[in-house]
């Protein structure tokens, strides 16, 4: 995917709700070129360069790890703010 | 509805203007502004006079200049952008190097007293004198391909703002082999220890100063693959 269209996705997947801005975008997508998680591909469309984001193989594993350790954060949450009733006295 | 060249041209102009003379960054920018252009222009139906004044305004806080003094220089002045990407390049360099240094010397420290001081220290001398030379010479041809290159990257200009730094550590590592001139079986475990992360730090940030220049020639034998 490239810039603009990860911004529209976003978009439209959240239905509005969450708004990437360009300039929370770009760091982004350089600091996760830097790391190796995304690989990047310079393609000729219509008449100007377009640089297309895709994970790389460690992206995907990263990928994975990260929901993974966010629903175990949310998990926690949960049980934090509505802890199970004790049946001990 | 597809933008002519002459106004793709227009866009191109306006971010050199702004201060988005890099390649590499430029490329991405022009696109996300082109496309969204477009897609105003569908959806409006307004023309792309218009559209252009509204959709650089949107972004005329990211094109801001501004700098980052205490990762870049005073003197380093660009797009929030370029700005951003290269501070966050830095600090990663400057973690690198300290890292790399720490397991250099950590690593000769031990290794100097197991196999023998006197002779491992001529061996390493000699060796990282010769490897220092190798870096000295891939400087100075990629300082002049960079200059003269008319391809601009946000590397290749971090490369010719730092890459003189390489001459320094080479005088500093070479005059009386000053950082480790110290480390000998006269001195202590830790003495040897610091001698050899001061040279570490000199000899790993010339490495990481190549290969940003690497990294400038990377992105443009991928643009020449288009």
């Amino acid at each position: 995917m490239y810039g603009y269209e990860i911004t529209q996705k976003v978009k439209a997947i959240t239905a509005g709700e969450l708004n990437i801005t360009e300039g929370a975008l770009y760091p982004a997508l350089h600091k996760l070129e830097a790391e190796g998680i995304l690989d990047v591909e310079i393609a000729k469309v219509d008449n100007r360069m377009r640089k297309y984001y895709k994970l790389t193989e460690a992206g995907e594993k990263e990928t994975v790890n990260r929901l993974s350790e966010l629903e175990d954060f949310i998990r926690n949450m949960q049980s934090l703010v509505n802890p199970k009733p004790s049946l001990e006295f | 509805m597809q933008l002519t060249t002459e106004q793709i041209e227009c866009i191109n102009q306006t971010l050199i203007e702004k201060g988005i003379k890099f390649d590499d960054i430029k490329l991405e920018i022009l696109d996300h502004i082109a496309s969204e252009i477009e897609s105003t222009m569908n959806l409006e139906q307004e023309s792309f006079e218009i559209v252009f004044k509204s959709v650089f305004e949107k972004w005329k806080s990211e094109l801001q200049i501004s700098s980052s003094y205490a990762w870049l220089g005073a003197f380093f002045e660009a797009p929030r952008f370029v700005v951003d990407k290269l501070v966050t390049y830095s600090k990663k360099q400057i973690l690198i190097v300290l890292f790399l240094s720490a397991v250099f010397a950590a690593s000769l420290s031990i290794l100097g007293y197991c196999i023998g001081i006197e002779l491992f220290s001529n061996i390493l001398r000699t060796s990282l004198t010769g490897l220092f030379y190798v870096m000295v010479g891939s400087t100075i041809i990629s300082l002049f391909l960079i200059w003269r290159s008319s391809f601009k990257t946000t590397f290749g200009r971090l490369f010719l703002y730092r890459g003189w730094v390489v001459f320094v550590f080479f005088f500093m590592s070479s005059v009386d082999n000053e950082p480790l001139k110290h480390f000998d079986s006269n001195h202590t475990f830790t003495e040897n220890f610091i001698s050899c992360l001061l040279y570490g730090c000199l000899f790993f940030y010339s490495h990481c100063q190549i290969s940003m220049a690497l990294k400038h020639f990377k992105i443009f034998s991928k643009f020449k693959m288009v």
